[in-house]
């Protein structure tokens, strides 16, 4: 796989079908649906204090509905893009996914919403989440773990990006 | 007229910028804002009736902070540019407070009124930070 900024876009090139299919799992990883505790993380309450009742209910009211259209915004933003990948080409063959830079806000969002579900869902430890090469993948949760930091680097690397987009080319 | 009525911004309408300064409202400026009747003529006019009293005076007494919490998940490059998304903070002090998040579980990003308080928390958790309000004291 390679990863790299032409003008306004971030090129994932030789994407074997494997990480071409973790991308492909975005959308649907980001769906906490099922898992409380991921729903939890996701929509967590504004306040710890116990008497602020009416924070937390004015909360659910008014701020989870505009929080649950904005994160699936995102979401579709990120399927859209993915279209690219179910092209015409043979199964195993390597894809190229190419991000507008407008859509890379909407591209940490999901991959945010996507890690922080995976993450809850298997509750990581913290030492876990540091164990960034574990090897072999020998389990669905290897594999998930796997997916969280391959969904963080596209993270950092899109961050990196973004420093340069605001500066501009050449600057 | 000034009303204390909790607001909330529509997030699909959220600024990369932090609130201007006209938005923000201090207890000071919240203060001159309000109508000074002491001064306001000849005793002919009615005392005002307040209908409806939304937040207590303790609640305007208090300043509220807006604190995140730590999170093994998020990055820190990304922690950080949200701290500079949302507060204008420059990158040194927006690393500062994630490196205090990071290592003592918490930051005090901000503290002031209760209203644009809730709108940080609420921008916060736009960003999926872990973020929460507190009174102060």
């Amino acid at each position: 796989m390679e990863i790299c900024r032409r003008n306004d876009e971030i090129e994932i090139s030789e994407l074997d079908p494997f990480l071409a299919e973790l991308l492909r799992q975005i959308p649907a990883s980001t769906n906490p649906e099922g898992v409380p505790a991921a729903e939890q993380r996701l929509f967590s309450p504004p306040t710890k204090q116990r008497k602020e009742t009416e924070i937390c209910t004015e909360w659910k009211l008014y701020v989870e509905p505009e929080l649950r259209r904005l994160f699936q915004t995102a979401t579709e933003t990120v399927a859209a893009d993915l279209e690219q990948l179910n092209g015409n080409e043979k199964i195993f063959a390597n894809r190229t996914l190419r991000i507008p830079s407008k859509h890379a806000d909407a591209w940490l969002s999901a991959l945010n919403q996507a890690r922080l579900v995976i993450a809850a869902k298997y509750n990581f430890t913290d030492g876990e989440l540091g164990e960034h090469f574990r090897s072999p993948i020998g389990s669905r949760r290897d594999l998930s773990l796997f997916q969280v930091n391959f969904y963080g680097f596209l993270q950092e690397f899109i961050l990196g990006e973004l420093g340069g987009w605001k500066k501009g080319p050449g600057d | 007229m000034f009303e204390l009525k909790v607001t909330y911004v529509s997030l699909l309408n959220m600024s990369t910028e932090p609130l201007s300064e006209e938005v923000a409202m201090d207890k000071s400026a919240a203060a001159t804002a309000l109508p000074v009747w002491k001064n306001a003529g000849p005793s002919t006019v009615d005392k005002p009736t307040i209908e409806k009293e939304t937040r207590s005076e303790e609640d305007l007494d208090l300043p509220w902070q807006v604190v995140v919490h730590n999170d093994p998940v998020n990055l820190m490059s990304y922690v950080t540019m949200v701290f500079q998304r949302v507060f204008g903070y420059p990158r040194e002090k927006a690393e500062r407070h994630m490196l205090e998040v990071h290592h003592n579980g918490r930051s005090i990003l901000w503290s002031g009124m209760r209203e644009r308080a809730e709108l940080y928390v609420q921008q916060l958790h736009g960003y999926l930070l872990l973020a929460t309000l507190e009174k102060a004291g």
